[in-house]
């Protein structure tokens, strides 16, 4: 049997990982088709944050790394800490360690979205806009659903999940059978995810909800232990089950389709990060959600970096978090889950 | 202390709970009795505010519940449900750490004081030496003294326990039950239900019997248990004997 660990040494996980984060962050930014030195890229990083330069810049170089690979390697960042954040929170909310972030219909609703603003593109808004308003339509439908007499059934939300899902699926195929050749290629990469068209304004916007919705996560992570006991239990100590659960599955939803609508659906991370931060410091919400997001973020920024450099042309990023994460996963079930869960 | 007046309880058309009235002052440990199906953890679940309920009223040091918000409510009364297995292996540390929940701020706000009543409470129920090991890797009793233990680090002046002791060995059922007079003795209202009525004649100053839904019998335990009652309650015959200064009951064979 394990014993738990300290919360010095679990302090000290955290700060290995934002040093590993920033190590990534820098290899991300140097890497690329271009040839680019560390020298010069981290003078264009440095001039751009302290307007202060020990070489001359060029135009092209300049535009490379500030306005082609920085806003990727942050969109990578933030849709590492978005899906990690709310993978956990589905997880405690559910009680079920197996749930991820697109449980709710959100990956469904956000392809349907992304499928019309593709397919009529002169009905319907913008694909991100209407990828982010269908997400949120599907996971709304899902909640509404399963709420009987003001109570929320998990099992239930679980299943009108699943069913809301399989909806927008068929609404998907129904979009690729009406689309062209070229937009039923789009929308088959746009399913697979990407963060290759992350440019500075949406990271303002992605950047402003994520960050947000982390904070309030973390914030309450003590009452998700609450309620990853049990209502009952969490009633009795001293919380409201019901109205923790609305917050939880408000905020974690957020986060899911604002990710999802800039960066596709990348698959595995929302399942997996919270599983490698419970390997590392226990089921402790306080310890996860911020071990977890951490972990994402670095995990997301080497497939980003991978998915860019590998080939001359660019693979989708939720086929590497897939490849990679599928024998984690299976490795975790196999030979860790006593550690994990029941 | 604990002012129960009418409480009726229905489940779709049933009638599980029937204008149930109950008071109990503080400092005495109450045992409930009753058949399976009798009502007992409905009745508790009532009280906690677990279940909703019309039309009657329950009071504690004179404060209506209806009044109470749910950590105001927390700090008053804490409930030991029966034993079950959390999806996530939080260690027993941290689950009786969570008895003192009602009483943190912030996200790291749990005070040196927190963490001292939950050491407290480990070792009143004697789990010191596991309580590092993840609740999920042990077996149902000491799964169940861990809820004793958070229950008590909640620190509450009324407790309600719901057979505390089903899992337990026969010696972790005596400690249980000689923790729960102790804790009576400081004062604190304990209300917990077992199946065996030994437990309530050797522990429980008094006793509260529930059949169908309604309280059959009220009173110090040596008045209420009687072989007459066992008879009415499960309809087979009982012998009370008569032992030194205790009383055992024997199932006539």
């Amino acid at each position: 049997m394990i014993s738990s660990i300290s919360e010095d040494k679990r302090k000290i996980i955290i700060l290995l990982l934002i040093i590993i984060l920033f190590c990534a962050v820098l290899f991300a930014v140097i890497s690329g088709n271009s040839e680019l030195s560390p020298k010069t890229v981290l003078n264009i990083i440095l001039y751009k944050l302290t307007n202060f330069s020990f070489e001359e810049i060029s135009k092209r170089d300049m535009a490379i790394v500030w306005n082609m690979r920085m806003p990727r390697v942050i969109m990578a960042i933030l849709a590492g800490i978005a899906l990690s954040t709310a993978g956990a929170l589905y997880q405690g909310c559910f009680r079920n360690p197996l749930v991820e972030p697109f449980i709710l219909g959100a990956s469904s609703g956000a392809s349907f979205g992304a499928a019309l603003a593709i397919v009529f593109p002169a009905l319907f808004l913008p694909v991100q806009i209407s990828a982010f308003i269908f997400a949120l339509f599907a996971v709304l439908s899902s909640y509404i659903l399963a709420r009987q007499k003001g109570e929320i059934n998990t099992v239930g939300l679980v299943l009108s999940g699943v069913i809301i899902g399989s909806i927008f699926s068929a609404l998907v195929s129904i979009m690729k059978y009406l689309s062209e050749d070229t937009q039923l290629r789009e929308i088959t990469f746009w399913m697979m995810g990407g963060l290759y068209h992350a440019s500075w304004s949406d990271i303002y916007v992605n950047a402003f909800i994520i960050l947000i919705c982390f904070i309030i996560s973390w914030v309450f992570a003590w009452k998700l232990n609450l309620l990853s006991i049990g209502d009952e239990d969490a009633k009795t100590l001293g919380i409201n089950p019901e109205a923790y659960k609305t917050i939880f599955i408000i905020t974690a939803t957020l986060m899911t389709a604002v990710c999802v609508s800039s960066a596709g659906i990348i698959a595995w991370v929302g399942l997996m990060m919270p599983h490698a931060a419970r390997l590392l410091t226990g089921p402790d919400n306080r310890f996860v959600i911020p071990i977890a997001s951490l972990g994402g973020a670095v995990y997301l920024l080497i497939c980003d970096t991978i998915a860019r450099t590998l080939t001359a042309g660019e693979i989708p990023i939720g086929i590497i978090t897939s490849i990679i994460g599928a024998p984690f996963l299976i490795w975790i079930l196999r030979a860790k889950s006593g550690r994990l869960f029941n | 202390m604990l002012e129960i007046k009418n409480l009726n309880f229905y489940y779709g058309n049933n009638h599980i709970l029937k204008n149930v009235s109950f008071n109990a002052e503080r400092g005495s440990l109450w045992g409930l009795m009753g058949p399976n199906g009798s009502g007992k953890t409905t009745f508790f679940k009532c009280i906690l505010g677990l279940l909703k309920h019309t039309g009657s009223q329950i009071k504690i040091n004179n404060i209506d519940f209806n009044k109470l918000n749910t950590p105001k409510l927390a700090k008053l009364i804490s409930y030991v449900p029966q034993e079950h297995k959390p999806p996530f292996p939080f260690t027993i540390r941290e689950i009786v750490l969570m008895g003192r929940s009602p009483y943190m701020g912030g996200i790291f706000g749990f005070k040196k004081e927190d963490y001292k009543e939950a050491e407290k409470a480990i070792d009143m129920v004697d789990i010191t030496d596991i309580a590092d090991k993840p609740v999920t890797a042990l077996s149902g009793g000491q799964r169940q003294l861990t809820l004793i233990a958070r229950s008590i680090a909640q620190n509450s002046p009324v407790m309600i326990l719901d057979e505390p002791t089903s899992a337990l060995d026969f010696n972790n059922q005596i400690n249980i039950w000689k923790i729960l007079k102790k804790l009576a003795e400081t004062g604190k209202l304990i209300i917990a239900c077992s199946h065996d009525p030994n437990h309530l004649l050797w522990f429980a100053e008094n006793t509260l019997v529930i059949k169908n839904g309604e309280i059959l019998a009220r009173g110090k335990t040596e008045d209420v248990i009687t072989s007459s009652l066992l008879q009415e309650i499960y309809g087979s015959e009982y012998n009370i004997l008569k032992t030194g200064n205790n009383k055992i009951i024997q199932p006539v064979l």
